[in-house]
């Protein structure tokens, strides 16, 4: 059998109305693939915007969180934050003594070489006769310092 | 300009493809991709030339992928070819021309392109040399081997 012995018609054929549905069906991919760009101004924008502020309400939120509470702060940070005069003034509410206040302090870690420190002193406004009559006070030998 | 040239190009791509799904669906490819890269287009080659093209491309991209898809051996591809052959609603023709086309689906896909634009759609060898940007005389060669091989498979049985 030779080649030329068989018609070239097409056997392949397509549903009825094929050809006529093809071109809108091609339109509509080519519409659906679209969206991307077809986005109106003012959306584009507001997409665009909507995702920075997003993140940095969710980093405000994360970060301030903690700062808010009180779960991570040590009570020597807190007490930091509170006023001396505020301090003072809880303190004289209290029952505990100056006794007992400066036998809980650990005077070991504490440099007591007042002379040498003139801005604290300064600070404490206190003159050395008056220092003299709080060393007699609490019995402190002035000797040691 | 899909009316104009939708029918060309689907029986192009339906002779590689054989099944009409597939073929809807690079069709619609094809056309989107036109779309898409009309900017690419120079104006020195036929409009029809290059959408041609196109589906060429589209077509071996196709057949590369269902070979690569499960490392499926070529004869395999050609027996998944053949059977839609003959399960396909879509197709109507008489024995010897059904023989044909699964002599055209023993050739390799190169080859087979080649032969369908020449002995189905009737295009010059120039035209299927801008087509497939393959020279005319390597052409002529593919072209007369694979007559060469239809003829002796029709001659089998």
């Amino acid at each position: 059998m030779k080649l030329e012995d068989i018609k070239k018609d097409t056997i392949y054929t397509v549903p009825d109305t094929y050809f006529d549905q093809l071109p809108t069906r091609i339109q509509t991919r080519i519409y659906k693939k679209k969206p991307v760009f077809g986005l109106p101004f003012h959306w584009n924008l507001a997409y665009k915007i909507a995702g920075p502020v997003l993140v940095v309400l969710l980093l405000i939120i994360y970060l301030g969180v903690p700062r808010f509470g009180n779960s991570e702060l040590t009570a020597e940070e807190i007490l930091a934050q509170v006023n001396t005069e505020d301090l003072v003034a809880y303190l004289q509410t209290t029952d505990i003594t100056t006794d007992e206040i400066i036998e809980a302090v650990d005077f070991t870690n504490i440099d007591l070489d007042f002379y040498d420190q003139e801005p604290i002193m300064q600070h404490m406004q206190m003159n050395e006769k008056d220092i003299d009559a709080l060393l007699d006070e609490y019995g402190i030998d002035n000797d040691l310092l | 300009m899909v009316r104009k040239y939708q029918k060309k190009i689907y029986w192009h791509v339906r002779k590689m493809v054989i099944d009409h799904d597939d073929a809807d669906d690079l069709v619609q490819e094809v056309f989107v991709k036109v779309w898409k890269n009309m900017g690419n287009f120079r104006e020195d080659a036929q409009l029809f030339t290059w959408i041609y093209r196109i589906a060429t491309n589209e077509c071996l991209n196709f057949l590369r992928k269902k070979k690569n898809r499960f490392f499926i051996p070529i004869h395999d591809i050609q027996n998944e070819l053949t059977k839609k052959l003959d399960s396909s609603p879509y197709i109507d023709g008489d024995e010897i021309q059904m023989k044909l086309q699964k002599a055209l689906l023993k050739l390799p896909d190169k080859q087979r392109l080649v032969f369908n634009m020449k002995y189905f759609d009737e295009l010059k060898y120039e035209e299927i040399a801008e087509i497939t940007e393959t020279s005319v005389g390597s052409l002529k060669a593919s072209y007369h081997h694979a007559v060469k091989k239809i003829e002796a498979f029709l001659k089998t049985d």
